[in-house]
């Protein structure tokens, strides 16, 4: 893709620290309009990413541009004005209350804060009190409603809904596919990965600083195979893993049972099932948590 | 009204700050000024005994003669400015390193705020904390000389306002400085701390004659509050300290333009 009609656009991205490559050669493009999930193990270089694309670090090497310019530190801040940015760790500015942060931060990104009551509304955060002592959720809550207040073209999401309840997560969540809906694209980091499934329709996989996986929410869904439990006598599983068909992978035999996964015909695993005698079978759809979850054990 | 700028966000936060400091200085200047009589008298039989090494401690005592000389001495030489360092150094850790790690200057650089503005308004910031910190002693050092029955040149209170002005932001301006452009606490401190301690020591040893070369690495020897009376303004004093207000700003400016903020 072309960095012109793209809305982020990094190529070949290395971010080193003294001897330390926490991001090695990562390139991806997000076109308008996409909600991008960014997922991966602790110490991928997440965190990392979004800090080059926000323009808090200074890339080692290559290239990051968002709507089209070059981000750099010292001018990334014209490109703000269309970001709606949170991270999950967020500080926010402690002596404030709640309402004077939200004031202050729409003063500083410039543009109207047309959406502020209606974020309030739905988020219900607390702000008459004094940031530093508001719970990691109310902070969080205030953090949210500061990065859609002024309608952003692209939210770049880190961690997002770290400190939220599982009820204020889909709030937040409907949050999100509204502002899609009206056209924003949206980069979101997460370790929720029923988070990511729900509301993106691409994922990327990043992993010891590269991006081990691109692809859309429906082709990894496709590509999952299936999931197939055997239950038989010991004679009859020996006998089974023998002859087994192609597209049969990872096997785990434990007791009279034996789980593996299966990417292949359906049809041929019928036949090879049908001819020895086992007990019972089970199929099913490999859903996407299980294979981040495999994604996330390779290579530990 | 506070909310829509750094600059007005930052005076709002500092607030106390400010306050507690203008407390602090006023008192000072309150206690000394109070004190006056009782000193002048004792002062004189001291000034006759005590030896020339030792005045570097205490400043002049001659200057105890007069109430501008004491005030310039005693007051505006060793101990504003003393203070007034400190001041500065507490001030630029919070507004830089400590800003860093609290993780509140990557919130607000995340707004469509430049780093330059950033920096510019915090520097101004600084620039009306001391104005005011200053200006407050400054007005009670006046309200004060009456209530002693004595009278002060209120065109030599002005002067010794400005050059404390110029004084404690050439320490902001170097201590920022370095926090900005570095992200660097242990280095902010070690340096801040250090010009601290280093001036202290060589202003009280000025009367040493050895140490003559060294005093040019004290910042207090470039604030000539105590020779304002009989040599008046040091230009070339203050050109150091206008020059490095300005060098230091401008370096700290153009790494912190580009460098990584944690």
């Amino acid at each position: 893709m072309s960095p012109r009609n793209s809305i982020i656009y990094v190529d070949n991205l290395v971010k080193k620290f003294g001897s330390v490559t926490a991001v090695d050669s990562v390139s991806f493009a997000v076109k308008p309009g996409e909600i991008v999930g960014f997922v991966g193990p602790n110490g991928a270089g997440k965190t990392t990413t979004i800090s080059s694309i926000m323009g808090f670090i200074k890339a080692s090497s290559g290239t990051i541009q968002l709507f089209g310019d070059t981000v750099s530190p010292a001018k990334a801040f014209t490109h703000h004005v269309q970001i709606g940015y949170t991270a999950g760790d967020m500080s926010l500015l402690n002596n404030l209350t709640g309402r004077q942060y939200l004031t202050h931060m729409a003063a500083l990104t410039r543009p109207n804060a047309s959406r502020q009551q209606e974020l309030i509304d739905a988020l219900d955060p607390i702000l008459d009190k004094k940031i530093k002592t508001l719970s990691r959720g109310n902070k969080q809550k205030v953090a949210l409603v500061a990065a859609l207040q002024h309608h952003p073209k692209l939210l770049v999401l880190d961690e997002p809904t770290s400190g939220l309840d599982p009820l204020m997560q889909e709030v937040f969540l409907d949050l999100i596919k509204a502002e899609a809906k009206e056209g924003a694209t949206i980069f979101m980091s997460s370790h929720i990965l029923t988070e990511v499934t729900s509301i993106c329709s691409r994922v990327l996989f990043m992993k010891h600083g590269k991006i081990v996986l691109d692809s859309s929410v429906t082709d990894i869904e496709a590509q999952a195979g299936k999931e197939i439990i055997v239950t038989a006598d010991k004679k009859t599983l020996v006998g089974l893993l023998k002859t087994h068909p192609a597209g049969l992978l990872n096997p785990k035999q434990s007791g009279s049972t034996i789980r593996f996964m299966y990417r292949g015909p359906i049809n041929a695993v019928m036949v090879w099932l049908a001819s020895h005698k086992v007990k019972d079978i089970q199929i099913r759809d490999r859903d996407l948590d299980s294979i981040f979850h495999d994604m996330y054990k390779e290579g530990e | 009204m506070f909310m829509k700028s750094i600059l007005a966000r930052t005076l709002y936060d500092k607030r106390w700050f400010a306050l507690g400091w203008s407390f602090a200085l006023s008192g000072m200047a309150v206690l000394m000024i109070t004190m006056y009589p009782s000193l002048h008298d004792g002062m004189k039989s001291i000034a006759a005994t005590m030896p020339p090494q030792l005045q570097g401690l205490v400043g002049d005592i001659s200057m105890f003669g007069h109430l501008d000389t004491y005030l310039s001495s005693q007051l505006y030489d060793i101990r504003i400015p003393l203070f007034l360092m400190i001041m500065a150094l507490v001030l630029a850790l919070s507004l830089s390193t400590s800003s860093e790690e609290r993780g509140e200057m990557r919130t607000l650089l995340s707004t469509a705020t430049s780093r330059t503005s950033l920096f510019i308004q915090t520097m101004i910031a600084a620039m009306i904390i001391f104005a005011v910190t200053i200006s407050s002693t400054i007005l009670v050092t006046i309200l004060t000389v009456p209530m002693i029955n004595e009278s002060i040149d209120i065109l030599l209170v002005f002067k010794l306002a400005t050059l404390s002005f110029i004084f404690a932001m050439m320490m902001f301006a170097i201590v920022y400085s370095i926090g900005i452009g570095t992200g660097s606490r242990s280095l902010v401190m070690s340096i801040g701390v250090g010009l601290i301690v280093v001036s202290i020591i060589l202003e009280a040893g000025r009367t040493v004659d050895w140490l003559d070369l060294a005093q040019k690495v004290s910042l207090l020897h470039y604030y000539d509050a105590s020779k304002l009376l009989t040599d008046g303004l040091n230009f070339k004093h203050l050109a150091v300290q206008i020059g490095l207000l300005v060098i230091m700003p401008l370096a700290g400016w153009l790494r912190f333009r580009n460098r990584d903020i944690a």
